[in-house]
């Protein structure tokens, strides 16, 4: 049984110390070569320049309240800018406690809930106690990739899930569905939310291509100009709002039409409570 | 980090794809801008050779024709729940190439839920093993299956950065990992992380210390993880290495001691260093030669640049 002790989402403006990240474009433009992917070799680098590991230094500490995670799971779809330095290798220095750190990624918007499915198995199996899931966008690209228009440039996003066995919100198990064409998305959701029998106050989070249903659920849609925070910026600001009087059920999901990944996630939030307080 | 005891976790089966295409020193020298004395050096002092590219491959061809070669998937892929790409740099195309993705269609198994995993550099085979038997307990099918690929496209820029004195090579790997089998049983994982080498490129001032405290770490991680087991170095039978190149098994074997023809080095001259996938060949290599009997236990060993040390036991 996995439980949220805590979530919070930081968005980062430009990064004031504008590293160079030198030697970024060549290890792109042999990388999208193949692709007939051509990257920008003169322009200047556009974008915040925020790495994996800066935005994750600055948000664990607030997410964990000063107790160190034994695990941090990345969740990211968009590639760091920063491929000279390890995550986990600075997280080690800087977090102590030699936590394991490792990545999820290549799943697209749905990645989230793969890095959440594989937290929560850890949780359950893996002797980890306190695992920070750390979902992260950032739009330092050197590359145009049609699948990107339109995303957010102007602001990264970080949003951080603190898992473990004994905090007041109970996390279901996530459910990842593979195969959903874009025809078929609503029929697998309404059968999945059939299935899992939700109280009719439900706040249902959903990507910006997740169509609407028939259940008289509460959305909240995630600004589609983000990657894989999207859900996860919005699930935090549900569950910082005003606590009720009674339990409340958040249903969190996310299509990913290039690959047909649909992904849900139940969170049960019992009375007077608000995981980012 | 300490070892941690295992949930049955096991290898069912391993394949390796080796491209046919074998580059010689010289060539890769010209390619990289090595200089005669260095690839003198590499030949004599690093133990390396050739390496195996497949210059007409994409990152998705490597993964699909490794798994091609995993014979026992064609009557097992519908027990296949996740496939996992164990990744040493992460970016393998532009964001909308998804080149696991590609594979996993090319391979028939799009019911089965698909990611990469990495930020252990080449150490990241050696974590998806330990995630998948975590992933598989929590599934409680014993019938399930994870499929785990590694291998990556080699590239000039990555490899005339890297502070190791390697080739890398366009080798992969395919492996069915299982839990509750008898084959190779996983008995301990260990991994560490030294935060304070960071730093994965040749430029970082912390290069030169990571080649001086490589050896001594690696000879303690071994070593720990076959005490916490119960185990002594006289009990292992073989150590499948990463490939990176000889002279660093030459000075880790010094230090535990074992003899160094407990360690299987001889891919380093012909595949060079294949990311994450070189102790599955290694592994597919000893199985085809005969170099394991039933009982024996043996060692995976990955270092990572960044910098991850991970060490895996097995009883065959």
């Amino acid at each position: 049984m996995s439980r949220l002790a805590a979530i919070r989402h930081r968005p980062f403006d430009a990064n004031p110390e504008r590293p160079a990240f030198p030697g970024l474009t060549d290890l792109f433009a042999e990388r999208l070569a193949a692709y007939g992917v051509p990257v920008d070799h003169d322009g200047p680098l556009i974008g915040n320049r925020n790495s994996y590991a800066r935005m994750s230094e600055q948000l664990l500490p607030d997410l964990t309240a000063g107790a160190g995670p034994d695990l941090v799971v990345l969740a990211h779809c968009l590639p760091d800018c920063d491929l000279s330095t390890s995550v986990a290798g600075y997280l080690e220095q800087q977090i102590g406690g030699q936590p394991l750190v490792f990545a999820v990624t290549e799943q697209g918007r749905t990645t989230p809930f793969a890095a959440l499915r594989v937290a929560q198995d850890l949780l359950r199996v893996g002797g980890r106690e306190r695992i920070a899931v750390l979902v992260l966008d950032q739009a330092t690209l050197v590359y145009a990739d049609p699948a990107l228009d339109g995303i957010d440039r102007d602001t990264d996003h970080a949003v951080g899930l603190l898992l473990t066995r004994d905090a007041p919100i109970r996390i279901g198990p996530v459910h990842q569905f593979t195969g959903v064409d874009a025809d078929r998305v609503v029929g697998a959701l309404e059968a999945e939310l059939d299935r899992l029998r939700l109280p009719g106050d439900t706040t249902l989070i959903a990507g910006a291509a997740v169509p609407a249903v028939r259940h008289p659920y509460r959305r909240r849609t995630a600004a589609p100009q983000r990657m894989c925070t999207g859900v996860w910026v919005e699930l935090a600001a549900e569950l910082s709002g005003p606590a009720g009087a009674g339990p409340r059920t958040v249903l969190a999901t996310e299509y990913e039409p290039d690959l047909g990944y649909l992904s849900l996630a139940v969170f049960e939030v019992p009375p007077d409570e608000g995981a980012a307080r | 980090m300490p070892a941690e005891a295992g949930v049955g976790t096991n290898l069912v089966a391993v394949a390796a794809y080796l491209p046919e295409t074998s580059f010689t020193l010289e060539k890769v020298g010209e390619l990289l801008g090595l200089t005669a004395v260095e690839i003198r050096r590499y030949r004599r002092f690093f133990g390396l050779d050739s390496v195996r590219w497949d210059p007409g491959a994409r990152q998705s061809d490597l993964l699909v024709s490794a798994a091609r070669r995993l014979t026992a998937l064609v009557d097992n892929a519908h027990r296949v729940r996740y496939v996992l790409h164990a990744r040493t740099i992460e970016p393998a195309g532009p964001y909308s190439a998804n080149p696991l993705h590609e594979a996993v269609r090319d391979l028939g198994l799009t019911h089965a839920v698909a990611f990469a995993v990495s930020e252990h550099a080449c150490a990241s085979g050696l974590l998806a093993v330990h995630l998948a038997g975590r992933m598989l307990a929590a599934i409680g099918d014993p019938d399930a299956l994870v499929l785990l690929l590694a291998g990556e496209k080699t590239y000039p820029h990555v490899a005339q950065h890297m502070p190791a004195a390697t080739l890398m090579g366009e080798s992969a790997a395919a492996c069915l990992v299982g839990l509750g089998g008898r084959r190779d049983r996983l008995l301990a994982y260990t991994t560490r992380t030294y935060g304070e080498y960071n730093g994965v490129t040749r430029s970082t001032e912390s290069a030169a210390e990571f080649q001086r405290m490589y050896p001594p770490a690696l000879a303690e991680l071994i070593r720990s993880t076959v005490v916490r087991a119960g185990l002594g170095l006289d009990d292992v039978r073989l150590i499948l290495p990463h490939n990176v190149n000889r002279i660093s098994w030459v000075r880790v074997c010094q230090l535990l001691p074992l003899p160094l023809d407990r360690v299987l080095l001889d891919n380093i001259a012909v595949t060079g260093h294949s990311f994450c996938a070189d102790p599955f060949i290694n592994y597919a290599q000893a199985r085809s030669r005969g170099l394991l009997r039933p009982g024996d236990h043996y060692l995976m060993a990955s270092v990572g640049l960044g910098s991850t040390f991970s060490v895996m036991l097995f009883r065959h």
